[in-house]
């Protein structure tokens, strides 16, 4: 059999094709690759691409790798390569994919561990969402926003009752390794749960060891938290860009929620990690260093993605997007770049101590340092009627606590108050994963700074209070339930909490 | 101080240079621009200011065009595909580069200095592959 095909007749395939020919459609705009090194593609051509817009680069062997151009030079485009690096070579065609990047969004990856392009990390299957969200997007402006007004429970006694959290605040947890900040989000996350608050979470680990995310996730579902959070997932040996695009692309899924008045919470685990990874993608693509080798847009890198979290107005639907970054600290120093660029971006930060720490006071969070700017406006009743006493306590124990040491030369009035603090501080401490709601946490309060413990050993404190709360479910759980509303306690449930915590106080008494 | 030229000014400078009747540009200038290459050590950048020369050569009314194909295309088939460039790019010259690349198996390719049209069968399987994929 004869396969040739007589070159005249190739030659009237060739006119056809040239005829039917649509020179417009089919001709598409090239760059050639003259460079890749370190996950950057430098590009020559493609002089009307866009800043952010996402490119193709096929490879030898047809597969197509995106890179997102971010460097807009006179002569050629500086590309963060987004897939495998190893497959693009020097003389590789590019051409423009004509949008922006973009990634799923939508309750479809509800109970889902992803990575920053929105694909999945926990085997399980392909996830497909009618909507995408773009990565990069302005935040909502001054008339689509409303106050911080509803709290966000953490379910941690500390932060609830001194430092309060509302829907659409950004509140930094700051610290240096190993304080604690983690588990502040965790018990957050669980506690919305717990809460059934419908508050949707938004874990996002850039650059945190996979084993460690894992552990996370696992804890999550035993929580019963899973079902309502979305875990975006980066590791180390992740590439730099996908480490700078986590968080834009959590809070572009996290977006969806606030925009159809839904309420979210984001934690970004955290944005050291992501200023790292930023300068160095910022050093490979030859942008000018600044401070400690940080590019110099390194503060809008973290106030344009913060300013994303918001509480809408009620036109838009009144949804919200809480944010929690976290910040790790170097020997407490809260001064450094990247700390106070976070600090004054956001709206209130907690402070996370070592010696506290290690003091065994845990959560290990400075009354000090701490503070919640716009919190207070969405606190609960309850907790605000006995809020302002603890923090009263606790700040007049730390004046006199210098003084303690010389305990015998003290008035009993200033002793009795450094008592209660010592008492305020035993109570403060709380365990992992046990986040409490409303009720519990009033009556702790109350029975500490009405002076109901004030015969209970410091040491004994913790049992105190699971006993008066003991009491108070078996004996008033109407009551408490009521409390835990939120609303201001009558004079009935307060009658109520005394008596069960002077009850309980003679059987701790010092 | 020694600055460096943008690879867009050198590729204009050439541009100017050249003469728009015949697309020819004096020898004396492409003994400039090598000197200039290596004196500043952008010898690797050559391949883009010739692409960016070509693209800049669009001004003066000529296109440069890379037509890849299998085997040699007739004259008619150029012709044609000359008038729908012609008319495309809204220029009065086109000078082709003809490169016979067997790899391509059938069909041909089109590279312009900014774009191509590759109605290659090698690209046409390409597609395939990556839609089985």
């Amino acid at each position: 059999m004869n396969n040739n095909i007589p070159i005249t007749q190739l030659s009237d395939e060739l006119k056809k094709a040239i005829n039917e020919l649509q020179v417009g459609e089919e001709l598409n705009k090239i760059g050639v690759v003259t460079k890749v090194s370190d996950g950057v593609a430098w590009i020559h051509g493609l002089s009307d691409a866009s800043y952010n817009e996402v490119l193709n680069i096929e490879a030898d062997d047809g597969t197509v790798v995106e890179v997102l151009a971010m460097n807009l030079m006179e002569d050629e485009i500086g590309a963060v390569i987004l897939g495998d690096d190893s497959k693009i070579k020097a003389g590789a065609h590019a051409s423009r994919k004509n949008e922006l990047l973009s990634v799923p969004i939508g309750p479809e990856l509800l109970g889902r561990v992803v990575d920053p392009l929105g694909r999945p990390l926990d085997g399980g299957p392909e996830i497909v969402t009618n909507d995408r969200g773009l990565v990069e997007r302005d935040a909502v402006g001054v008339m689509g926003r409303k106050g911080v007004c509803e709290p966000l429970m953490t379910g941690i006694m500390s932060i609830d009752a001194m430092f309060p959290i509302g829907r659409g605040q950004r509140e930094l947890i700051i610290g240096d390794r190993q304080t604690g900040k983690t588990a502040i989000a965790i018990d957050t996350m669980i506690n919305q749960a717990k809460q059934k608050t419908g508050v949707v979470n938004i874990y996002v680990a850039i650059g945190q060891r996979f084993s460690k995310v894992a552990r996370l996730v696992d804890k999550l579902k035993r929580a019963g938290v899973m079902s309502q959070t979305i875990v975006v997932a980066t590791s180390p040996a992740d590439p730099a860009p996908l480490l700078y695009l986590a968080p834009y692309a959590a809070t572009a899924m996290g977006e969806y929620f606030r925009d159809n008045s839904q309420h979210a919470l984001i934690i970004y685990d955290d944005l050291t990690k992501h200023a790292v990874s930023y300068r160095q993608m910022s050093l490979l693509l030859r942008r000018p260093p600044g401070r400690e080798a940080y590019p110099g847009d390194v503060f809008y890198l973290h106030s344009r993605l913060l300013e994303r979290s918001a509480k809408l107005s009620d036109k838009l639907g009144g949804g919200s997007l809480t944010a929690l970054p976290i910040i790790e600290t170097q020997a407490g120093d809260i001064s450094a770049y990247i700390p106070t660029n976070v600090i004054s971006i956001t709206d209130g930060q907690i402070f996370l101590e070592t010696d506290l720490f290690y003091q065994g006071i845990r959560p290990a969070i400075s009354a000090g340092l701490s503070v919640s700017r716009v919190g207070g406006a969405a606190q609960t009743k309850a907790i605000k009627s006995v809020g302002s006493s603890l923090k009263l306590g606790l700040s007049q124990f730390r004046e006199l606590a210098s003084f303690a040491q010389f305990g015998s030369d003290l008035d009993s009035a200033t002793k009795a108050q450094i008592e209660r603090g010592q008492r305020l501080t035993e109570l403060l401490k709380q365990a992992q994963y046990q986040p409490m709601n409303i009720w519990q946490q009033y009556a702790s309060i109350y029975a500490v700074t009405s002076g109901d413990f004030d015969k209970v050993k410091t040491a004994k404190i913790k049992d105190a209070q699971s006993a008066l709360l003991d009491r108070l479910w078996l004996d008033n759980k109407n009551e408490m339930q009521e409390l835990n509303s939120g609303n201001k306690p009558t004079d009935a449930i307060t009658a109520a909490i005394d008596k069960a915590a002077n009850d309980i106080a003679g059987d701790f008494e010092e | 101080m020694n600055h460096k030229l943008s690879n867009r000014s050198i590729s204009g400078y050439l541009s100017d240079q050249t003469d728009a009747s015949n697309g020819a540009v004096n020898s004396s200038v492409i003994r400039i621009i090598a000197a200039y290459a290596i004196e500043s050590n952008s010898i690797g950048n050559l391949e883009s200011i010739i692409n960016d020369y070509e693209r800049s050569l669009l001004n003066k009314d000529i296109l440069i065009v890379s037509l890849v194909s299998s085997e040699q295309l007739d004259d008619s088939n150029k012709k044609a595909l000359e008038d729908k460039l012609c008319k495309y790019y809204n220029v009065s010259k086109i000078l082709f580069r003809e490169i016979i690349n067997k790899n391509i198996i059938g069909g041909f390719k089109a590279i312009t200095p900014d774009a191509e049209i590759d109605g290659t069968i090698n690209k046409g399987l390409t597609l395939l592959r990556r839609m089985k994929i």
